[in-house]
């Protein structure tokens, strides 16, 4: 999950970490006795690469005491839940002020990953938050800054790319379940996707009463159930979630551990789409065309409705920031 | 006197670290006792008799004795520039 394609092993323990983050479950000291000074730094950068510092930070802190953690990774550990802390704190209270101003003017927002995922965690201020995203029934899709945070409006609830009929009320758990499974979709069919975005979908499987046979319907009418059974497969293996599989066996989750491990955070931490985010927008964009086909087999097998999409949206302007 | 308001305990396995945030970030290690104290006075106004005051009712101490190491620990966090300007 990084540049240097850490060993599986090291992959192993970062997951096994992780897992201790979101679910408490212990891990056992004879499991890390080996770990060197540069295997902590290694599983230190994993977790900034795919934006689940403050999860690390939960599973370190409880490990057990003859577990010799090094002191620098301690520290940048604290500093890392002090600075989500912080922010978590400055993001909620933007966003009390934001919901005040829009029901001032009528609109009804609804909010929508980021700190809505936040509350499903065990310790909400631990969760990295980056934009408000909220959604504006009728609105058309644009961006402006409140309180020195990006607020993305958007124009649709799901990251669909077409009608679909019979869809969950919004809002209800099987809803915002579908969302935050669609837009994953979105973003492994393109530039990439990471390990926060996965976590929010573990712990949501586990926090939203969802009704898993509605769910299991609205996947299919939006054309995702084979994608759906993919990620259910990834979260149960790799970050001990309980995601539904729908009574049938569990596929491989090796493709999408691949996607997530070349790029991490959507992608921004393969070198070059980093080097394609620094151009101007026309460059930009041509990048994530060029990530969108090159990422059209994982597509067509588990999502064949999403690539055209994706491209029409991306020539629409609203892919390749 | 107050503490340094950019500053954040931290126990983790049974120790105490106190990450300071003033200019640049730096760790110190801290006994039960530092913590104890910390916790008692962050984000309030105080003074040594305070700090002594405490002591006395914490840890049964004389009056002479909570005076003496009130006036180390208000010297040490002054010295470590633990105290707000």
């Amino acid at each position: 999950m990084g540049n240097a394609a850490p060993s599986d092993a090291i992959t192993g323990i970062f997951l096994l970490l992780l897992r201790s983050g979101l679910y408490g479950q212990p891990v056992a000291a004879d499991r890390l006795a080996a770990l060197t000074p540069e295997h902590w730094n290694t599983l230190l950068s994993m977790a900034r690469r795919q934006t689940v510092t403050g999860v690390l930070a939960s599973a370190v802190e409880q490990l057990p005491g003859e577990v010799k953690v090094p002191a620098a990774i301690d520290y940048a550990l604290m500093a890392e839940t002090d600075r989500l802390e912080a922010n978590y704190l400055k993001m909620s209270r933007a966003v009390a002020s934001l919901t005040q101003r829009l029901l001032a003017e009528g609109l009804h927002p609804v909010y929508l990953k980021g700190l809505e995922c936040a509350r499903f965690y065990p310790v909400p201020e631990r969760r990295e938050l980056g934009d408000i995203d909220l959604w504006l029934p009728h609105s058309r899709d644009h961006h402006f800054t409140h309180e020195g945070f990006d607020v993305d409006v958007h124009s649709r609830y799901y990251d669909l790319y077409r009608q679909h009929a019979g869809l969950p009320e919004i809002p209800s758990p099987e809803a915002e379940l579908l969302m935050l499974n669609v837009h994953i979709l979105k973003h492994a069919c393109s530039a990439g996707v990471g390990l926060r975005q996965l976590c929010d979908m573990a712990l949501a499987y586990s926090a939203l009463p969802y009704n898993p046979g509605l769910y299991r319907e609205a996947c299919r009418r939006a054309g995702v159930l084979r994608w759906t059974r993919l990620l259910s497969s990834f979260l149960n293996q790799y970050l001990g979630a309980d995601a539904p599989l729908f009574g049938l066996p569990a596929p491989d989750p090796a493709p999408l551990l691949k996607i997530v491990r070349r790029g991490g955070n959507f992608g921004h931490h393969n070198p070059s789409r980093l080097e394609a985010l620094s151009r101007r927008p026309f460059l930009r964009k041509a990048d994530t065309f060029w990530r969108i086909l090159c990422a059209t087999p994982f597509s067509l097998r588990y999502a064949p409705g999403t690539v055209s999409g994706l491209l029409a949206t991306l020539f629409k302007g609203n892919l390749g920031a | 006197m107050k503490l340094l308001d950019c500053c954040k305990l931290h126990r983790r396995r049974r120790q105490w670290t106190l990450m300071v945030y003033a200019g640049h970030i730096h760790a110190l290690e801290v006994n039960e006792s530092f913590a104890h104290l910390w916790q008692a006075f962050d984000g309030k106004e105080f003074t040594r008799s305070d700090v002594a005051a405490f002591l006395e009712g914490e840890y049964g101490l004389d009056e002479a004795e909570a005076r003496e190491q009130a006036a180390q620990i208000c010297d040490l966090w002054e010295t470590q520039h633990l105290l707000m300007p």
